[in-house]
């Protein structure tokens, strides 16, 4: 696992000194911004691009909420780590996200499955077609990933912010906005489901 | 034990949130229970596939950090410089608030305007109707009204020296 997200390091490999960029920054100092997001940067893009499993999207997301940081940087009070402020304002931005293009797939799918045409046709070709079970690890890869995908959001989040990130299920609730005892259900409640759709290939 | 409590202990203790007596209880029950010990092996290979899913970005920080730069820069010009069309449509906005406040106070005002009958707002119709009956009881005041509620028509006796008012619904 990389450095825990409490001490990101610079390009040099430097512990970033978290608490004086962020100072600077809320002064309007958009270099120690600037320090701060690339510190970051690669951490919030894996975080939203576990919650919106797609690549551009994280991408395009992820510029989306350093904006929004710097703009609402004044409302980090320092309650809590940086770090945890950070997740929050990405977790809900990713979640928001996945729930817009929820509902605009719905009207889509909605629209593709008029009368007299073919349901088959309008599937992504992933839910259509079978692997060619080459290799059983690329098998077990491709059936994680699925698993993964049917998680929820909240729950894919969850199991990625302990997971992939560290971070404790305090701190998770912090950035999900929820309590600690539904942050220990659904990473609990992610590792059930992943390892039921795990079992038929292994 | 149940294994469903077992593995809700297994997941929190992978997590290090298990305490230290529950972790202790839940180490003997892993050397004696083959199939949780086998949980614990596929909980910690998910753990190990989430971390392998992390992929690069497909840009630098420094160059998300140029286009950040960028997007701020625009973002802040869009609200210290608002377009002409927007200063009209705000004040447009601003008018219509203003105007919109003014309108609830006149409407609360005319509501509650002091009046000299109290009941000069509530309908005519509205008013339950009394009617004042002679009483062949010394010294009392009788009166009859229909109750809007249970739709019985009520008659009243009020004696002067007596504390307690006698209802008859009929």
């Amino acid at each position: 696992m990389s450095p825990h997200a409490s001490n990101p390091v610079n390009a040099d490999g430097d512990v970033v000194d978290v608490p004086r960029l962020v100072q600077l920054a809320k002064n309007g100092d958009e270099a120690a911004f600037g320090e701060l997001m690339q510190a970051y940067y690669t951490r919030v893009y894996g975080l939203l691009n576990g919650i919106v499993r797609h690549e551009d999207d994280a991408r395009d997301l992820s510029q989306h909420v350093w904006v929004k940081v710097w703009h609402k940087l004044d409302s980090f009070k320092g309650d809590s780590d940086f770090y945890t402020w950070l997740y929050r304002v990405a977790t809900f931005a990713g979640l928001d996200f996945v729930r817009k293009r929820k509902r605009q797939r719905e009207v889509e799918l909605s629209e593709a499955l008029e009368p007299n045409r073919d349901a088959d046709s309008v599937l992504p070709p992933s839910l259509t077609s079978r692997p060619d079970s080459a290799a059983q690890t690329a098998e077990i890869q491709t059936v994680f990933e699925r698993a993964l995908e049917t998680l929820s959001p909240e729950h894919r989040t969850a199991l990625m912010l302990r997971e992939v990130e560290g971070l404790s299920y305090d701190e998770i609730a912090v950035a999900t906005g929820c309590r600690r005892g539904t942050v220990m259900s659904r990473i609990f409640y992610a590792r059930k489901s992943i390892q039921a759709q795990l079992k038929d290939v292994r | 034990m149940k294994r469903e409590r077992a593995a809700y202990w297994l997941s929190q203790a992978l997590d290090g949130e298990l305490s230290p007596r529950r972790l202790r209880r839940l180490e003997k029950l892993l050397t004696e229970d083959p199939a949780l010990a086998d949980l614990q092996e596929q909980w910690l290979a998910i753990g190990q596939s989430c971390r392998a899913q992390s992929v690069e970005p497909p840009q630098t920080p420094e160059a998300a950090w140029q286009n950040v730069q960028r997007a701020i820069r625009l973002s802040q010009d869009e609200v210290a410089e608002p377009t002409p069309t927007a200063v009209v449509g705000g004040l447009w906005r601003w008018g219509l608030s203003v105007a919109a406040v003014l309108l609830l106070f006149a409407g609360t005002w005319w509501g509650l305007r002091p009046t000299g009958e109290p009941w000069a707002t509530v309908p005519v119709a509205e008013r339950t109707q009394v009617e004042w009956v002679e009483s062949d009881l010394p010294d009392a005041i009788s009166m009859v009204y229909e109750d809007e509620d249970t739709g019985l028509t009520v008659i009243w006796v009020m004696m002067d020296d007596v504390q307690e008012d006698n209802g008859y619904a009929g």
